[in-house]
Parts: C-alpha cells; structure tokens; sequence
C-alpha cells in the first residue's frame, strides 16, 4: 500500500514525523517533489481565486501525487495545543481537497485535535482507516518534530564573508518552501549573509503571549510572534525579514500587532507579502536594499 | 460612561432602549456609511477583513462624538473575530483616541453576558439581569421575523413602496416595546400592518437563498443591500443565517427552535465533516438544504480573504457542479463597485428565471 503525503502546510511541521510513524507500520510512503512550475500551475487551475498561496500550491501537490498513490494522507489540522487552534483552511482542507480535485484516491482525513485526543488515539484512527494492523512499533516520541532547515538547497556560495545575518521569520510552509518563497533565502545566503530561523521553546513562546495584550490563539501564528521577538532581542540577528503570505488571515493581524507592540525600531525590520503575482526579480532588489542598509548601519556603529 | 458597541445589523436597535431604561448611556455609532468604511480602511491592516474595517470605522466616528467606552465581543478562534478587538484598540491608541475598551472574550457563555450586563447598568440582582438580557433575545428575535416578513411580502406587493412603509413602521413599533407585554402587543400589531399589505396571493417569484459570514450578510451597508436589490427585481429572498439563530444556537430563548447549527451539521456532512470556524459549515449545509427544499439559488456572501467561507465557497464551488445548482458567490471589500454588483446579480436573476421556464415550472 502506498501512502502519499503532499508536501505542503503542515508537512513542514510534522512531516518528518508522519512519515516515519507510517514507514515504522510498514507502509510504504512517498512525498510530492518539493514545489515547482507545474505543481504552482495545477493548484491555481483548481482553486477559487482568493485562497491564499499555500493552500493552492497544496492543491497542486495533492495533483502531482493522486494517480500513484494509493490513499492520500491528509489529517485535518483542528489543534496542535491544546489552547490553540489552527487556521480555518487548515480544517477544512480534507474538505477542501476532495472538493476541489477529481478522482481523488481515499483521503486519510484523521481529526489531529490533541485537546480531545491523544497523539496515540490520532495514529490508531489513522491505522483503522488505512485498514491497516497496527504492528509493535518502536516508539517516535516527540511531537513536535520540527522541520528543520534541510541544507538540500543551500548552495555554499559564501562570496565573501561578510559579517552578520538576517533572522527570517514566517509560517514554516512558506519560509521553508524555496519555490514559495521566490528562492529568498537562498538569495540571502549568495549575498553572503548568514539566515538565522528561529523556532522558539514552548516556555519562550508563553512567556512571549503575557506580553501581549491577548493570548493570540493560532499556533503558528504564536511562532512567527514569539520567534520576531526573539529576534529583536537576540545578539545574533541584525534585521529581521518576516515573510507573510497575501491574503494570510492571521499574519494580517500578527503583522499589525508586532508593529505596534513590539520594539521593532531597534533593528531594520521588513515584512515581505508573497503571492503568485509577486516578482523574483523585484523581491531580489528589495532584498539587497535592505542588506545592504544593514551594511551601512553595522559600517556607521563599528565606526 | 458613554457607551458604544460597533454596528450589526439591527443589534443596536434591539439593545440600545432596553439598556438606556436601565441607567446605561448607550451611544451607538452612527449608521455606517462610506466615510465610516473610509476611516476604517485608512488605518486598518490591508488584509483584514471588511468587518474589521467597518467596525473601526464605527468606533472612530463614535469617539469623535465623545464616546469614552467601547464595548468589543471577542472570542477564542479559530476565525480572525477573536481578535479584531486587540488590534483596533491598539490602531485606536496609536490615532490618539482615550477611551476604554472592554472585550467579552466569551461572547458564548451566558454567565459573562450576564456578567457584563451587571456591570454596565445600574441592574442589580441577577435575575433582573436575565430578565433583560432575555428580553434583548427576544428583541432581535421579533427584528429578524420583521425582515424574514418583508423579504417574503416585497415581491408579491402590488401598490410600490407600501411593504417599505410597513416595515419601517414595524421597526418603530417593535423598537418602543421595552418590556415583554408591550412586546407581544406590538408583534400583533405589525401582523397587521403587514396584513394590510395588497399582494398579488397568486404569484410565484423566484426564491433565492442568501447564505455567508453572518456580518456580512445581516448588514445591509456591508453587502451593499444585496438583498433589498434582489426584493425589488421581484425576489422572494430566504435568508439562511439569522443573527436571532446564531443567538438561540447559543442561549435557547426559543426553546422549540431546532439548533441550526447541528441542522447544517448534519446536511454539511457528506461535503464538510467538520466546522471550520465561522458560518462555514452554515453556509454549506443549507445550500444542501436549500437544494433540497427547491429554493431557485443560492448566493454566498463573504468579505475578502475570509478564512471559513473560503472553505465555504471551496466546497459551494463543488456542489453546485454535482448538484447543478446555480451558486454565485459574492465577496465584498472596499473595492466592490455598486454597478458592477447589480449587473451580476441581474444576470444571476435572468438564469434563474430561464432555468425555470426550461424546467417547465
């Protein structure tokens, strides 16, 4: 049986995880190829207009994958903490997918809501609806799995040294995604600048909501605040690019709300919108604007 | 203290009496319009959605006339509502407004309705506060079934512009009731206002489901008085969302109103399994419903980048080509241009009508 994972949302997240949980079963597990032109192209021919780019690129994984697969692995996103939820699209998508494209193998649509289950009860249902005899498998037991940045695609072309680094910070299906995020990390990184990400602690996460005026109630949104502030105070960072998706409900409030709560006047701070409509080339150039005024001000301070 | 609470519909109008006789100085915003829509896009995030920006808006223009209390319902999520309250009051702080804003983070419980109430007004026991807040129920129970009422005698009036004179009348009438009695007497009494109504009883007009977020669709100045335009082409509109539902959905005023929301549920299920925040799961189960019931259509309304009915229209989208069912789906932003609107809604008519004649109706 073979078990297709689009890669896409919430496999940034949890991907590793899942795929091994799957591969411990026995099952046999592939992944869409990380996002490319036609994959971008088939997810906007199936989706209505003002959907946000992930979730169209999404669709155009789940196409790239549905004719060789046997079932398609798709849980729905409800709560990954207990006091938080995900993004409505986020549980929906099952829906949303079966929806919008045709001739879908069975769709795994597991309810991942850890305030009414636990991640054990989440993999027994999974199993029953593959049909598939849970073997005794070795425990994988962190739960949060982090998708950390893959060197896959840096490519080591460090001209020349020079000496800081941009903190990049956004949702993980945008910033790790090099095809979504018009290549712009890997554009830093040829400028020569070091990219710090930032995935915060729990504990540091929390202590970041107390100083809000509210607890904000969307997980991956906690992240993207708690990891810029993070950033502002950190030693290690000397700008600091968040990457937001158009269209993104949340990160319209998020971004609002670290402008005027946090202190972002300490260091140069950019927020990049991405959509299908955004240009490489103009992104480059804002990119090496901002580099480079990083530049100058680190050259004015040592001097 | 001089009270605001953002627009919603006819909200404020079943509030607004009732809390004033009650030591409260309620001042609602003035009606919204497209300055107030100006004012909230100017110092609104871009994305946000059109509530956001029209509730800004109000609370700008109301400060402006000296209000010094704003009241926002907030939430938990999963959709944006939870948290307009935070970023308008820290949009408010940073304009130079002084005011205070109090959030009812639980607009769902009863106990913090109740709660809030007390502490506003000068009610002092709790049962008087029950009383009230039940009465307010009622209120816009009677204002929904006032519209519902003239969506359906609009299209069959035979002298123009009477059922219009009726209900402004009616929203009078049932505005001055402040007490349960009074309330019942006045119902009656726009019964019969709407009796006296000539209609053509023999006419057939084509029914059309109005479904979408619940802001927009109840308020008129949001959706651009979708359905008033669609009443005067000579539609009966069915409104599938009512704020009076979403109220009885949470605090059984009417006891023998079936809960709406596990209705959809259930018609949602074989499209969408699982509510995805908002009127989300609304909007699917009853244009499953309405297909059901043979209403002609269904429109679905929702303001840009809104997170459930995005998943909404998803699955609208999808229905309507397994069902062949006609669906237009409307999104709203400041952009939307009037002429633009009516064209498309003249054309979805004009389909309605050919399907019909083509089924031999």
């Amino acid at each position: 049986m073979r078990i297709g994972i689009p890669k896409g949302l919430l496999f940034y997240k949890f991907g590793e995880l899942w795929q091994a949980r799957l591969r411990a079963a026995g099952l046999e597990v592939v992944t869409s190829p990380s996002t490319n032109p036609e994959i971008l192209e088939a997810g906007l021919k199936h989706s209505v207009c003002d959907l946000c780019l992930p979730v169209k690129v999404f669709f155009g994984h789940v196409h790239a994958l549905k004719d060789d697969v046997d079932a398609l692995f798709i849980p729905r996103g409800v709560r990954t903490e207990p006091d938080s939820y995900l993004c409505p699209k986020f549980i929906g998508l099952p829906d949303m997918v079966r929806a919008a494209i045709r001739r879908l193998p069975p769709v795994i649509d597991t309810e991942y809501n850890v305030k009414e289950r636990s991640d054990e009860d989440f993999w027994k249902e999974v199993f029953a609806q593959i049909g598939h005899k849970i073997q005794k498998t070795e425990e994988i037991n962190s739960p949060y799995p982090f998708c950390k940045d893959k060197k896959e695609d840096s490519e080591e072309t460090e001209r020349q040294a020079r000496a800081f680094s941009v903190g990049v910070a956004g949702r993980p299906y945008l910033v790790y995604d090099n095809y979504l995020n018009k290549g712009i990390i890997r554009h830093i990184r040829r400028l020569g600048i070091e990219v710090v990400f930032q995935t915060p602690s729990a504990e540091y996460i929390r202590e970041t909501m107390d100083t809000l005026p509210k607890w904000i109630y969307w997980s991956m949104a906690k992240e993207v605040v708690a990891s810029v502030r993070w950033m502002i105070e950190s030693e290690e960072v000397d700008g600091i690019i968040l990457l937001v998706n158009a269209g993104c409900g949340p990160d319209s409030f998020m971004t609002e709300l670290i402008e005027r709560t946090m202190d972002i006047q300490k260091k140069p701070y950019m927020s990049i919108n991405i959509d299908e409509h955004t240009s490489d080339v103009g992104l480059q150039t804002r990119v090496e604007a901002f580099i480079d005024m990083i530049d100058r001000r680190m050259k004015t301070k040592a001097l | 203290m001089k009270l605001t609470v953002p627009h919603m519909g006819l909200l404020s109008m079943a509030y607004t009496k009732v809390l004033r006789e009650h030591g409260v100085q309620m001042h609602p915003p003035p009606r919204p319009t497209k300055k107030t829509l100006n004012l909230g896009v100017r110092h609104s995030p871009e994305y946000a959605c059109l509530p956001f920006k029209i509730n800004l808006g109000n609370m700008i223009e109301a400060l402006e006339e000296g209000v010094d209390s704003i009241l926002m319902p907030g939430g938990y999520g999963p959709c944006r509502f939870g948290y307009y309250g935070v970023i308008q009051a820290e949009i408010l702080k940073g304009l130079g407004y002084r005011f205070q804003m109090a959030r009812t983070d639980n607009p769902d419980s009863l106990s913090d309705m109740i709660k809030t109430i007390k502490d506003i007004s000068d009610i002092e026991t709790k049962w008087d506060a029950y009383r009230v807040f039940y009465l307010i129920l009622i209120r816009m129970a009677a204002f929904d079934k006032l519209e519902a009422l003239y969506f359906k005698t609009k299209p069959r009036e035979i002298n123009n512009g009477e059922t219009d004179r009726a209900f402004r009348e009616g929203l009078k009438i049932i505005e001055d009731a402040t007490s349960y009695t009074s309330l019942l007497r006045a119902w009656l009494k726009v019964k019969r206002i709407f009796r006296d109504v000539k209609t053509d009883k023999r006419a057939r007009p084509l029914r059309i489901g109005i479904l979408g977020e619940i802001f927009v669709v109840i308020e008129p100045f949001a959706n651009m008085d979708v359905e008033r335009r669609l009443a005067r082409m000579g539609v009966e509109v069915v409104r599938g969302v009512w704020l009076s539902d979403w109220l009885n959905d949470r605090f059984r005023f009417k006891p023998f109103r079936p809960n709406q929301n596990k209705m959809a549920k259930k018609w949602a299920y074989p499209y969408l399994r699982y509510p995805s925040g908002g009127e989300s799961i609304e909007s699917v189960g009853k244009t499953i419903k309405f297909y059901k019931e043979g209403i002609d259509g269904v429109i679905h309304i929702m303001p840009f980048t809104c997170m459930p009915e995005l998943v909404a229209s998803t699955i609208l989208h999808r229905i309507s080509s397994d069902l062949n069912y006609p669906v237009l789906s409307l999104t709203f932003d400041e952009h939307v241009s009037e002429a633009n609107l009516q064209t498309r809604l003249e054309a979805f008519v004009d389909l309605l009508e050919r399907r019909r004649k083509k089924g031999g109706l």
